[in-house]
């Protein structure tokens, strides 16, 4: 009898053991998208970068499993973004956030994460200087400045456009991309001999594109939200023989669901810059795309914020590994700030305010054997943010 | 509504007045329930103090479309108004919360009062339509003016000094609850008195008869204008409430979108009857959390629905169905034979 | 001197042709407005439906994309005669605000179940190649889509208003705007005009909606989004319903957002709400409307 107690015992007591060991806290990781209205494709997107991620790597992070909690910002709303964010801190109290999906919400986050002291790091939001905010903030989407200001100067100094036109989206972001690109230009000794203004729910561009036609500039500057918007100008852009013209046109990345090359010939001759060439063949690119199809299907085209959010998860647990499964959030910073990484996009750091430092990448559409495909024309490596005094 | 006692001295109706303003039982419960929520849910209380801003902003509009009958599509006019006259007064070297609310509550009563020379002029879709345009031309305007408003990227650099000097606005939300309760309980108040007296009852009228009121001798313009400015004042300072404890605005104060949600909000809680805009915030705000957490994509949905059986099936949303209920209960309490 | 004639025609025309979508689209809102005294702001839900009809068509059955257009019209009439029948019916002697939150409801219903369904990504379309050029008379080059749009609208406009003027249907149509009670004692069956009317009306949407992907785009936010455009067409025109008005309504915002866009284009989508607030103190029941 007391030979099978004992025995009960000692089993009981190794199974404490173990299950006390596989009781690392779980790494709590907060969500702060937009999952409702008009613009729950980026809560939707993320959601499918943390899928991908999982099934890549597994769920858990040095030993500690990895739990989501999920918070639906509503929209632009810095309010409910600065309630959902005191909430992940004092309720859930997670280790590190994934957020701003609008530059007002992560403006509003910053003095929570600041005060809370948890590291967040910024998907979508682009407006320049949002990480300043905080010592706690790092950026994974791009800041409006960096494609613009790199094409802008590209487009003076190498290809030697000295006279360039802005058409850009009519809100302050607008603002700032025209003001990037003029930088740009009149780095490389051209400069902007004019600007439009188009509204956000713009129906029609005729009148814009035929604005342009008059003053016949060398290059144009489109910066309009990636989508419909931007597509439509094009397609006017080119209907009124602009292209053709020789009135080069150059943009940021054009759609988030749908490759530049499928959208129609419209888009020949048109040059993008962007941060990410979506089918390039680094082994994190591969590596990302395979996950991704292996979750949504070899059909599906993934958006940047699922990229960003791959790279979050990715960083993470590089850190956490690295502090053998701690999460010291002043550590964490430090961490981030020392270290260059590897993305699907090509390598990536963080400055001294927790921007973002990454490659440029300028592309042009062009037919190929009857089909049209984008062709790599410049690689500006590691640009940082330009500081934009207005 | 209780008809007015006949009597031939003026004092019956002083007291019919008295009648009507008396503290029903529910009004303390829900009171101490506020003051309750800080003790008991104190991880609660950003949620509890943006709830407390919205029945404020609900009861603003009620003022207008519960009791003169005004129906406005752009009560975040005013909203919009109060927030950012607080902000912009912090980002200018002015940190003091309560002046600031002040100052806001006089903008939007000033921005209310320019409005309503336009508002008493036109009835029905009318009316509806140029409450909407206002705000979307402030809305246009504000985003054009970034260099002002901050644009899309909003208002930054918004700092408030500690309550008193005392009391920092922290981020468990702690300071912030208590200030907001204390100031809509004070705009309550304000509200309540102003509803319980003669010009709350010319009000009623005017929303009933609009055309007959002149004949009465109340005069419509100037009540309308009134009521308006009023409303437009306490919206300002709900705007202004949410900027200080927010310490950040941005377009969505002005937008359309919160003007079609306290719409809602009003609706599903039941007009014209002060706690239908208390009822009605804590439901949607609940609500709304508690499905994003849930399932947030079909969020529209849901308040889609509710919307609608709401307006189909309810009197005057859930303050019109419980006093609807409670009616019922009284009848049959009352003997009536079994029906 | 030239060009700025060139420009100004070129203003026009385009001006005229968005009018002529914005009028296909809003037309059925300002007849049930007028007819049922029914503010149906899911208005542009319907277009939005017409406008998945056709995406739907074109990418999963590889319609070619004019022959979606008589579909969507049919799909959504039929869809809106149930909406009718159990719904709206009941609403026609509520009031004003009821209705405009009934419907609101409505539309924040039909987002969710075309996000549910479609996504909620914006929806890729694209023009047949044939509709996407340019074509050149003389000196003035317009384009093929625009062309469309005028050309359907014009064969519309002409037949609604045949329609109401010279057919037995319109004048029943008419005589029950006119005077509900005295058309039900003259025998027309007031109920089965009013739903046939609607569903004419939201056909109409829903045509407009899909002849309007190109310029206005698709996605499952469509009927907020362009709820404002719908409500201006209406209030302008004439807040008792009046066609003509909607007509009217539809050519000026459609010129004002042009020409705006053209001369002055810093200032965007404020002259359209700066037009209507304008309109709205100058006749606040609308150009054709009647207190």
């Amino acid at each position: 009898m007391r030979k099978i107690l004992g025995f009960v015992a000692a089993s009981a007591l190794v199974f404490a053991t173990a299950s006390a060991r596989a009781d690392e806290p779980p790494l709590k990781i907060g969500v702060i998208m937009t999952y409702s209205g008009p613009f729950a494709t980026y809560g939707h997107q993320a959601d499918l970068g943390i899928e991908t991620y999982m099934k890549a790597h597994g769920d858990t992070i040095a030993g500690r499993k990895i739990e989501i909690i999920r918070k639906d910002d509503t929209g632009l709303a810095p309010d409910v973004s600065k309630r959902v964010t005191q909430e992940l801190a004092v309720r859930d109290k997670v280790d590190i956030i994934f957020g701003g999906c609008w530059s007002p919400n992560a403006f509003a986050s910053a003095p929570v994460v600041t005060e809370a002291k948890i590291p967040f790091f910024i998907i979508v939001a682009a407006t320049d200087g949002i990480p300043a905010k905080s010592p706690y903030m790092v950026r994974l989407s791009s800041p409006v400045s960096v494609p613009v200001y790199t094409m802008g100067k590209w487009a003076s100094e190498k290809k030697g456009w000295k006279t360039g036109y802005s058409a850009v989206v009519d809100y302050v972001l607008g603002t700032a991309g025209a003001a990037a690109f003029r930088k740009g230009m009149e780095e490389g000794g051209g400069k902007v001999i004019g600007e439009v203004r188009i509204p956000v729910s713009n129906p029609d561009f005729t009148p814009y594109v035929q604005r342009i036609k008059e003053a016949h500039p060398q290059v144009t500057q489109l910066f309009l939200p990636a989508g419909a918007l931007a597509v439509g100008f094009v397609k006017a852009y080119h209907d009124i023989g602009l292209i053709k013209d020789g009135i080069n046109l150059v943009t940021g990345p054009m759609s988030e669901t749908q490759p530049t090359e499928t959208l129609g010939d419209f888009v020949e001759g048109l040059y993008t810059g962007g941060n990410w060439i979506e089918d390039n063949d680094s082994p994190a690119n591969q590596e990302f795309l395979k996950a991704f199809h292996a979750t949504q299907g070899a059909d599906a085209h993934p958006g940047f914020v699922a990229m960003d959010i791959w790279d979050a998860l990715n960083i993470t647990r590089q850190v956490v590994e690295e502090q053998k499964g701690k999460s010291d959030p002043d550590r964490t910073m430090a961490l981030l700030r020392g270290h260059q990484f590897v993305s699907p996009r090509g390598p990536i750091a963080f400055d001294d305010t927790g921007e973002i430092v990454q490659n440029v990448y300028i592309r042009q559409a062009v037919m190929e054997n009857g089909k049209m495909v984008m062709k790599t024309v410049e690689t500006t490596p590691m640009v940082k943010a330009p500081s934009l005094t207005q | 509504m209780t008809a007015i006692p006949e009597t031939k001295s003026r004092i019956g109706s002083i007291d019919w007045f008295r009648a009507q303003a008396r503290w029903r039982w529910y009004e303390p419960v829900f009171w101490l329930g506020a003051v309750a929520w800080y003790f008991l849910l104190p991880t609660y209380l950003p949620l509890g103090t943006q709830i407390l801003v919205a029945a404020l902003f609900a009861l603003s509009l009620d003022l207008i479309l519960g009791y003169g009958g005004i129906v406005s599509l752009g009560q975040s006019t005013f909203f919009g108004v109060g927030a950012y006259t607080a902000g912009l007064l912090a980002t200018h070297g002015w940190h003091e919360p309560l002046s600031c609310l002040l100052a806001a509550s006089a903008a939007a009563a000033l921005a209310g009062w320019i409005c309503s020379f336009v508002i008493v002029r036109v009835q029905g879709i009318a009316l509806l339509l140029v409450t909407l345009g206002i705000n979307l031309v402030l809305y246009e305007a504000a985003n054009k003016a970034y260099t002002i408003t901050g644009g899309a990227d909003g208002l930054q650099g918004i700092e408030f000094s500690p309550l008193l000097g005392i009391f920092h606005f922290d981020i468990y939300g702690r300071a912030a609850y208590i200030y907001t309760l204390i100031v809509v309980f004070l705009a309550f108040l304000v509200a309540r008195r102003i509803v319980h007296s003669p010009f709350g009852l010319a009000l009623k009228g005017m929303r009933e008869n609009w055309k007959r009121m002149p004949t009465l001798g109340a005069g419509l313009r100037r009540h309308g204008t009134l009521i308006f400015v009023l409303s437009a004042t306490i919206a300002g300072l709900s705007g202004a409430l949410l900027a200080e404890s927010v310490q950040f605005v941005a377009l969505d104060s002005l937008g359309v979108q919160r003007s079609v949600d306290v719409l809602t909000m009003l609706i599903v809680g039941g007009t014209g009857v002060l706690y239908g805009s208390f009822v009605g915030a804590t439901v949607y705000m609940v609500f709304r959390d508690q499905l994003s957490d849930l399932n947030p994509a079909y969020w529209y949905f849901w308040i889609g629905l509710m919307l609608v059986l709401v307006v189909l099936f309810t009197r005057n949303g859930i303050v019109g169905a419980l006093e609807d209920l409670s009616a019922w209960i009284e009848k049959k309490r009352r003997g009536a034979p079994s029906s | 001197m030239f060009p700025i004639f060139q420009g100004f025609v070129q203003v026009l025309f385009d001006g005229v042709a968005f009018g002529m979508l914005l009028f296909v689209m809003s037309v059925g809102l300002a007849i049930t407005l007028g007819l049922m005294r029914f503010a149906n702001l899911a208005h542009g839900s319907f277009a939005m439906l017409g406008g998945f009809t056709t995406t739907t068509l074109m990418k999963h059955a590889g319609w070619p994309f004019l022959a979606t257009l008589p579909v969507a019209f049919v799909i959504v009439a039929l869809v809106s005669v149930v909406l009718e029948r159990f719904l709206y019916r009941r609403m026609y002697r509520a009031k004003e605000l009821d209705q405009v939150l009934l419907t609101v409801g409505i539309i924040y219903m039909s987002i969710a179940g075309a996000a549910y369904v479609w996504g909620p990504e914006p929806q890729a379309f694209a023009l047949p190649d044939y509709l996407t050029t340019y074509q050149q008379v003389g000196w003035f080059s317009f384009s093929r889509y625009g062309a469309l749009l005028l050309a359907i609208g014009t064969i519309l406009t002409l037949a609604i208003f045949f329609g109401l003027e010279r057919t037995r249907f319109g004048a029943m149509i008419r005589a029950a705007v006119d005077d509900r009670r005295v058309a039900l004692g003259v025998g027309i069956n007031v109920n089965l005009v009013f739903t046939i009317t609607f569903a004419i009306g939201s056909g109409l949407a829903g045509l407009g909606g899909a002849l309007g992907i190109n310029a206005l785009g698709l996605d499952p936010s469509f009927p907020i989004e362009y709820l404002v455009f719908f409500l201006i067409v209406v209030s302008i025109g004439g807040t008792a319903g009046s066609v003509k008005g909607a007509l009217a309504a539809s050519l000026l915002l459609g010129l004002c957002d042009e020409a705006g866009k053209y001369y002055v284009p810093q200032t965007g989508a404020f002259i359209i709400y700066v037009v209507m607030l304008l309109v709205m103190l100058w006749r606040p029941n609308g150009l054709y409307g009647r207190a």
